[in-house]
């Protein structure tokens, strides 16, 4: 019950700090039943720093949201003065939010000042500021992240490594696992090949299970792992389990398209149904890796 | 007859009082007596040979086991030479052919030849403290009460060695420390202040020494001789009688600063433990040695033994070596090779007194738990390896054994006072292990903040950063920032601005390291300082806990020229800052308020002190009256005005021929009390504020009496100075001298002014070069004396301001003339 929770908490915790692999991705498509934004053009850049030098907080607020509407690289030097100035720390996670949206590459130097503030909540949300960016300097600086001392930073920062893509950083990935940042796991599961997930199999009775089973959630779903590894994942997890692993390969199958003409995926599909067939309804069951 | 039985009597009184012995231990016994110490000496042994006294005459451990009921006498090798059953509570004593010991029945005697045993005696009750023996005589003390309590009875008794047989017995209410015999005599310290000498045979108290201004704890007989002592060491001789630290041959405290303050021989008051106890394992070694007529130490060595550590001063206190051993030590003799040591698992050494090392070691497995030694004069040879003494303290202070701390805590003592940089590197090491202890923690901090040398690894280990997966941790700022603001190490400005900025300083630390940054660094660190304190001064992060900021602040404010204080001056006015940064920003401000107020405040002072100071110098150079001829020289600076006046009233009065003024002079210069003669209204009312105006040279006398006289005919206007005339007598002399003796006193006494004018006709002015006629009544000849008058005969003298004195006013074309002081044409 205790890994189940744990597992949820991770997935919460993955799904709160995920973030698109490129800005790009990262938009949301225009809703149209949304409220209409406000049109600002870069001719209002002018009065919106106006109202963002403002001592009125609401104002401050609002010139920040006008920024971001703005969306434009211009935006950056002023929000960057903006949070140098020193700010109330709504005003400040409001401007690191701000150049996360705007995710421009010249944000990257006051969000590298920002990854030492010394309050944990500004330097999470710088590290995922970091991680909308697509430069190459961003990476070292999110595995700087997984050194932090704070624990929801380090977590962050792997989930932002997993986010990115930072397939280099996999080994620095496996290390902030054997040090028990539990995010690492998703991270791992994100970027691992089946190298990797061999490495993965390794941890089985020495983390909880719900922990890992983040990251063996991470595997399955993608799309570039093969098949294989796959079914490895699911016959290492059908070796000894108990109801967690049950439902998460009842959650998995359910993830499988109704009908394919892909042989590898049916079988892979079969296993899973075959695994869980194996794996008693109720009941504590069998631990996997005897350990967790 | 009669003259012989009085003799007699005498005699019988003399012997009486020699024959009647005072109970020894009496408090009636006189002590310190040069001559009762002189007679001990006299009958005292000599020095020995330093050797084992034991029937075999080879070195003989004998101890009692841990965990059984034995004694044990070792030869060195290890080999039992004999084994007895006695559950022994005391530490065995080799005594010659004796052992002695005592259980839970009273004293056991054993023979040392094969520990047999010999015979047993009761102790009633009381605790067995130890024996002494000499010849055939054993002399054991049992005693209660030296640790406080209610109870305190101490019984000293002789007995046959070999027999057990009692001799003589003596049983005080007060406590009695472990005897030690040499020759006849019987040496028992006693209420830690005394040590009692009996005669050996008759248990006769014929001397006694009593320390005045230290403790008795212990007595021994050494080869050498005899020495008693507490912190210190005395030798027994004849100046022991003066009972001072001062006029005995005495040695000083040898370690005072080592932990729990042991003593250089077991505590005699207390028994020795024969099982295993902390008592006894915290020991100085030393042997004291007779040098002719002084005192020194066997081979010019001393150590300190703490459990299993073991350190090794030279004579002048000067620790060359330290030594941490496998196994407690649980007894020990210093000797001239080094230092026997007796160890818990039964192992014995000989410590090199140069190096440590070992030069000898022997015994075997067996666990012990006291021991006794008769080990004297044991010489091994060896070639012991040199030990490097940092090392070896090192090795010392970083002993996981927590049990140690003290002692651990001094050996880092001893680390910083090695004037080697390395060992600072090695303290910082020993600080960053996790199992080191607090106290341990705080003499490091301490040590190394005293340390001039190896500053350069703090400023290194300022390089250390924290980090989460390589388990690193933040560098123990709280030890190395004190270190750094103490020794003044600017170069660590970089190093510590970064910690400033790095979110992994502790809050705790972050004053102290922002504090030291505003300390050491100048106007190049501001920007660091400005940054901190900008991107915190609304942060919620320091909500509370404002002080880094504060520091910051101050930092800026320090160091951060005009711009720097607007900036924070800004900041205070900043809604946003947190309360803490506002108030500690204006504090600064305030605080140069006050200050230069204060300066302010003291250089007013200073000069007003120094206006004072000018002003009492310059009243302390005024003169202590006025003379006639200052006075006179005032009135002439305003000739004029008065001139003025006088021309006036002649218009009123034709005869006006004279002026006198006649005024209190303040000493501030100022005239009062003014009176005028003639007292005529319009002459008055004209000189009155001419003369108000007149401000006169201040002096020091408080007030004096002033007059000023114009005679308006060409006589003088004022007296020249009288001659200071002390006496009556040589006013008279020097009147006489001038013709004036000898005139009627209404001549010369102030008499009611008469005009001498008839009705109509002008009275006609003295002309100035006329002489005074001798019966011309005073009032015209210008003025009383002192006062302003014109000396009879004299040169006229115009009035201030008109024409020289030296010149001859110009005759008047009809007969008389206008007055001489009117303006001439």
């Amino acid at each position: 019950m205790r890994h189940l929770l744990v597992f949820l908490l991770a997935l919460t915790a993955a799904t709160a700090f995920a973030q698109p692999a490129r800005r790009a991705a990262r938009r949301p498509a225009a809703n149209a039943d949304a409220p209409a934004a406000p049109r600002v053009t870069m001719a209002d850049l002018e009065s919106i720093l106006t109202r963002l030098r403002s001592n009125d907080a609401d104002q401050v607020r609002e010139a920040i949201e006008l920024l971001t509407i703005l969306d434009a690289p211009e935006v950056v030097p002023p929000l960057a003065e903006l949070i140098r100035a020193g700010q109330s720390d709504v005003i400040t996670d409001r401007a690191i939010g701000a150049l996360e949206q705007v995710a421009e590459p010249a944000a990257i130097e006051v969000l590298t000042e920002l990854v030492n503030h010394r309050r944990a909540g500004a330097r999470r949300r710088a590290y995922a500021a970091l991680a909308a960016i697509d430069d190459p300097r961003v990476r070292p600086l999110l595995e700087r992240g997984l050194r932090d001392s704070d624990r929801s930073v380090r977590g962050a920062a792997a989930l932002a490594l997993g986010e990115t893509g930072a397939k280099a950083s996999l080994d620095l990935l496996f290390r902030a696992f054997e040090r028990n940042v539990v995010e690492a796991a998703i991270a791992i599961g994100k970027l691992g090949d089946a190298a990797a997930v061999e490495r993965y199999h390794a941890f089985l009775g020495q983390e909880p299970l719900g922990v890992m089973l983040t990251g063996y959630d991470a595997f399955l779903r993608r799309a570039d792992v093969p098949l294989a590894t796959k079914k490895a994942i699911v016959e290492r997890l059908g070796e000894g389990a108990g109801l967690a692993v049950r439902r998460f390969l009842q959650d998995y199958l359910a993830s499988f398209p109704e009908r394919t003409r892909d042989r590898g995926v049916r079988e892979l599909q079969q296993l899973v149904e075959q695994t869980i067939a194996r794996i008693p309804e109720s009941g504590a069951g069998v631990r996997v890796g005897g350990g967790a | 007859m009669s003259r012989f039985v009085f003799v007699a009597a005498l005699m019988a009184l003399a012997g009486c009082a020699t024959v009647t012995q005072l109970p020894a231990f009496s408090y009636q016994l006189p002590d310190n007596r040069e001559t009762d110490v002189a007679q001990v000496m006299a009958t005292l042994p000599g020095a020995r040979e330093s050797r084992p006294e034991n029937p075999s005459g080879e070195p003989l451990v004998v101890a009692s086991l841990h965990e059984e009921t034995a004694l044990v006498a070792l030869s060195l090798d290890g080999t039992e030479r004999w084994r007895a059953e006695v559950t022994a509570m005391t530490r065995p004593e080799v005594l010659g052919d004796l052992v002695v010991t005592s259980d839970r029945e009273g004293l056991v005697a054993l023979d040392a030849a094969d520990g047999r045993v010999l015979w047993r005696a009761p102790i009633e009750g009381l605790a067995y403290v130890g024996s002494t023996r000499s010849g055939s005589t054993l002399v054991y003390v049992a005693s209660v009460g030296a640790g406080g309590g209610a109870t305190r009875v101490g019984r000293v008794r002789a007995v046959d060695a070999r027999s057990g047989r009692d001799l003589w017995e003596h049983e005080i209410s007060g406590t009695l420390g472990h005897p030690q015999a040499r020759g006849s005599w019987v040496f028992v310290p006693w209420d830690r202040q005394n040590v009692a000498i009996l005669e050996l045979g008759t248990g006769v108290e014929k001397a006694r020494l009593r320390s005045t201004d230290d403790i008795v704890a212990w007595v021994r007989d050494l080869p050498s001789g005899l020495f008693y002592g507490g912190p210190g060491i005395y030798r027994f001789d004849a100046r022991s009688a003066s009972g001072t630290k001062a006029g005995s041959t005495y040695l000083p405290p040898l370690l005072p600063e080592a932990p729990r303050e042991p003593l250089v021989a077991d505590d005699g008051f207390f028994p020795t433990p024969g099982t295993r106890s902390a008592r006894g394992r915290i020991r100085l070694y030393a042997t004291p040695e007779a040098r002719g007529e002084a005192l020194g130490l066997l081979g010019d060595r001393f150590y300190f033994v703490y459990y299993r550590y073991v350190f090794g001063y030279d004579a002048e206190r000067n620790l060359q070596w330290a030594r941490m051993l496998d196994e407690d030590v649980i007894a020990a003799e210093a000797l001239a090779s080094g230092l026997f040591v007796v160890g818990e698992r039964g192992g014995l050494r000989v410590l090199d007194p140069a190096t440590g090392s070992d030069v000898w070691t022997g015994g075997g497995e067996r666990a012990l738990a006291s021991a006794g030694l008769d080990v004297r004069g044991f010489a091994p040879t060896g070639s012991p390896a040199p030990r490097e003494l940092a090392t070896s303290l090192a090795e010392i202070a970083g002993d996981p054994d927590n049990r140690l701390v003290p002692a651990r805590a001094f050996a880092v003592e001893q680390l910083g006072r090695i004037e080697d940089p390395a060992v600072s590197s090695v303290l910082l090491d020993l600080y960053a292990q996790r199992s080191v202890p607090s106290a341990l923690r705080e003499t490091i901090t301490e040590v190394l903040r005293r340390r001039t040398v190896g500053t350069e690894h703090l400023v290194a280990a300022l390089q250390q950063r924290y980090d989460y997966l390589d388990e690193r941790p933040v560098p123990p700022l709280e030890l190395l920032v004190p270190a750094l603001l103490e020794q003044r190490k600017t170069d660590a400005v970089a190093g510590l601005v970064a910690h400033m900025l790095d979110h992994e300083t502790p809050m705790g630390v972050l004053p102290l390291v922002v504090r030291a940054v505003v300390e050491l660094g100048d106007a190049s660190v501001v920007p660091a300082l400005r940054s901190f304190l900008v991107l915190y001064h609304a942060d919620s992060t320091f909500s509370g806990q404002a002080d880094a900021l504060a520091v910051a602040a101050e930092g800026i404010y320090r160091h951060g020229g005009d711009e720097g204080r607007a900036m924070l001056t800004a900041l205070a006015g900043d809604g946003r800052s947190l309360e803490g940064v506002s108030t500690s920003i204006r504090e600064l401000f305030d605080r140069e308020a006050r200050d230069a107020e204060a300066r302010a405040r003291a250089a007013a002072e200073a000069e007003a002190a120094a206006a004072e100071a000018a002003a009492r110098a310059e009243r302390a150079g005024r003169p202590a009256r006025l003379t006639q001829a200052q006075i006179n020289a005032v009135f002439a600076e305003r000739a004029d005005a008065l001139r003025a006046c006088f021309q006036q009233e002649l218009e009123h009065d034709p005869q006006f021929s004279q002026l006198r003024v006649v005024f209190i002079l303040e000493n501030t210069g100022v005239a009062t009390d003014v009176q005028y003669s003639p007292p005529s209204e319009t002459l008055t009312s004209c000189l009155r504020p001419v003369v108000d105006a007149l401000r006169f040279p201040q002096f020091q006398q408080r007030r004096q009496r002033g007059s000023f006289t114009v005679t308006l005919r060409g006589e003088t206007v004022a007296t020249p100075t009288t001659p200071n005339d002390r006496f009556w007598w040589s006013r008279a002399e020097r009147q006489a001298g001038q013709g004036e003796i000898g005139r009627p006193w209404w001549e010369v006494r102030q008499a009611p002014r008469v005009a001498p004018t008839q009705p109509g006709q002008p009275n006609q002015p003295t002309q100035p070069n006329q002489p005074t006629q001798p019966n011309q009544p005073w009032w015209l000849e210008g003025g009383e004396a002192g006062g302003g008058q014109a000396p009879p005969g004299g040169s006229p003298t115009p009035p201030a301001g008109g024409a020289p004195p030296s010149e001859t006013p110009p005759p008047s074309p009809e007969g008389g003339g206008s007055p001489w002081w009117l303006p001439s044409e």
